[in-house]
């Protein structure tokens, strides 16, 4: 995906100036910066919550215009908000498959259900994930094993580009190291991943590049061995 | 394969197994409450077990039965129904005026009489979730609303047909021994509720929709149609079962059902249906159907003043959901 020249309006408001990132097959970019800074516009461009005032989006090799998050979600840019992937009260596998239910024909659309424990199982299994059931209700599981299931959910139905926003925002280091071991096999398997996070220490260990944005100007876009921790450290903590 | 192994090694020893078991039944208390009415009516007069009783507890339970079910998948996808009691008067009167006055054909007028009922199920959805007016207050106004219309149109006389009909006879006849056909239409209606919420698209759609609505709508479920939906099937069951009791009892009265939408909803909540949305289970509120007609059997037995039928219910609701509260706490402890 590349993004060139991307500004974004909100009335006076310039939250975003003159982006410009590209993102390979299965890079992991890390979008970096303080409160405030067009993290949360940017990916709502990518995402098609936002329609950009200016510039160009280029996904896949063709120039893209998104009009709604569903036209991205076609295109396979999945997003997974911090607080709006499951559903606690439903069992693991009907959340799995949630709004792309797979049922047998007629009008009553009968839940093949053995079909869809199955596969999410297995699906669950192949990124490295192992739970005891599928017939659990997530409210059960540990916030780790959510946000695990929701990234494996979003690679599982094709994702090419995945967009995680504040995705270990509530977790224990344990869980974000197995949430960061699942990024890097999403990433290994071919899809591009943008992390967006507020610990510097923890993206740094995962991320393939960092971007930098500080008050709507992208002020940074480094490849990890362009630079350091204390580098990317001092850029967003730093006084301007 | 993984997956078996350790199901097995976190059952932990058989006594704890069956125990989680047996807590994460979520219509434990309202089974309970069952048998300790049985008991309790049983205990002040044998009688309670006879035949004749047996049909009159199910006759109740089937009518509130079937109007809970309605209500139990509206409230799991996040909703309240407060107008199913005055549709329960409307349908059966409209249908009433239509063959008996108006001499129309039954079948027609019974098509028509239950129009209103949809259009009304309709509108509390779509003001509901596209005017953001809790619902509450709305279908509280479309109960008020259409119970003053059905006062004012019959004049508060109720409407009586002696006749016979077959569509009447299917509807609210007598099968056998004083059992009518409302309950096979319960048992018709409880499978098809079951079968619904459990096995299909759309239930999976009604859970997540309570449960979640923010989440259900990201993952492109149309949230606002599965609740207008779920508006309607409440009222046309209300209507419906509004229409069997005049089949049943070959009367309609303006005044009748009202303070019924509270007593499906209280059968429902025994049964573990959650205020929140979300949580909820068609054999529980057909379950506590039961449990409300054993006690308004039971209590007409007793030859106790119907008045204490209120005070009873109450009682068993606020028991009946700090148990279900207590219940699930445990069973969430447990297979944590
Ligand atoms: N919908 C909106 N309307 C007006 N201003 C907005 C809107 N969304 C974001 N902004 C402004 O854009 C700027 C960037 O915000 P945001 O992208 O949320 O930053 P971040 O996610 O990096 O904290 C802020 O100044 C914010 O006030
Ligand atoms: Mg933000």
């Amino acid at each position: 995906m590349q993004l060139s020249n991307i500004q974004k309006r909100f009335g006076t408001v310039q939250a975003l100036r003159d982006v410009n990132v590209n993102i390979a097959r299965g890079e992991i970019v890390a979008l970096i910066g303080d409160n405030g800074a067009g993290k949360s516009t940017l990916i709502k461009i990518i995402s098609g919550y936002h329609a950009p005032s200016e510039g160009k989006m280029v996904f896949d090799g063709r120039e893209v215009r998104l009009k709604s998050p569903s036209e991205a979600r076609a295109l396979g840019i999945e997003t997974v908000y911090q607080d709006l992937a499951l559903v606690e009260n439903l069992s693991l596998w009907r959340n799995f498959f949630l709004g792309k239910e797979r049922t047998g024909a007629g009008w009553m659309n009968v839940l093949r259900r053995r079909e869809m424990e199955q596969a999410c199982m297995q699906a669950l299994a192949d990124m490295g994930i192992r739970l005891r059931s599928t017939r659990e209700e997530v409210g059960h599981m540990s916030g780790g094993e959510r946000q695990a299931v929701a990234i494996a959910r979003a690679a599982y139905f094709g994702a090419k580009l995945l967009i995680l926003d504040e995705p270990t925002a509530a977790l224990s280091v344990k869980e974000t190291e197995r949430v960061f071991e699942i990024v890097k096999e999403v990433s290994r398997k071919g899809v591009s991943v943008i992390l967006i996070m507020h610990n510097l220490g923890q993206v740094y260990q995962v991320a393939d590049r960092f971007v930098v944005l500080e008050r709507g100007v992208q002020i940074g876009n480094f490849t990890r061995d362009q630079t350091t921790l204390d580098a990317i450290t001092q850029m967003v903590v730093g006084v301007h | 394969m993984t997956g078996k192994i350790q199901l097995q090694t976190l059952s932990g020893p058989k006594g704890l197994r069956w125990s989680r078991t047996l807590f994460s039944v979520k219509e434990l208390g309202v089974i309970g409450g069952i048998v300790l009415a049985a008991v309790i009516f049983t205990v002040l007069n044998p009688q309670f077990l006879s035949m004749t009783e047996a049909a009159s507890i199910i006759t109740s339970a089937a009518e509130i039965g079937i109007i809970a079910i309605g209500i139990t998948i509206l409230m799991i996808s996040g909703e309240f129904d407060l107008s199913v009691g005055s549709i329960y008067a409307l349908c059966p009167t409209i249908w009433a005026y239509l063959f008996v006055q108006q001499h129309w054909n039954i079948w027609l007028s019974l098509v028509c009489a239950l129009i209103p009922a949809a259009l009304t199920g309709l509108a509390n959805g779509l003001i509901v979730t596209r005017f953001h007016v809790n619902s509450f207050i709305v279908t509280l106004g479309t109960q008020m609303w259409w119970r003053g219309i059905v006062l004012v149109a019959t004049g508060g006389y109720p409407i009586s047909y002696f006749g016979s009909s077959k569509l009447m006879h299917v509807m609210g006849g007598e099968v056998v021994g004083g059992l009518h056909f409302t309950a096979v239409w319960f048992v018709v209606a409880a499978v098809l509720g079951w079968f619904v919420l459990n096995k299909t698209k759309f239930g999976n759609w009604c859970f997540a929709s309570g449960g979640k609505p923010d989440a259900a709508r990201a993952m492109g479920i149309p949230v606002t149609r599965v609740k207008v939906v779920n508006f309607c099937i409440s009222a046309l069951l209300a209507g419906l079962v509004g229409c069997m009791d005049l089949a049943r009892l070959n009367s309609v009265s303006p005044a009748q059902g009202q303070g019924l939408e509270l007593t499906v909803i209280v059968a429902a909540v025994i049964g573990g249906t959650a205020l929140a949305g979300g949580i909820g289970s068609v054999v529980g509120s057909c379950l506590g159907a039961l449990l409300m007609g054993m006690i308004t059997s039971g209590l007409i037995l007793m030859g106790a003043p119907s008045y204490w039928y209120t005070s009873f219910v109450g009682i068993i609701l606020i028991i009946a959901v700090m148990f279900n509260v207590r219940v699930s706490k445990i069973s969430k402890s447990r297979s944590a």
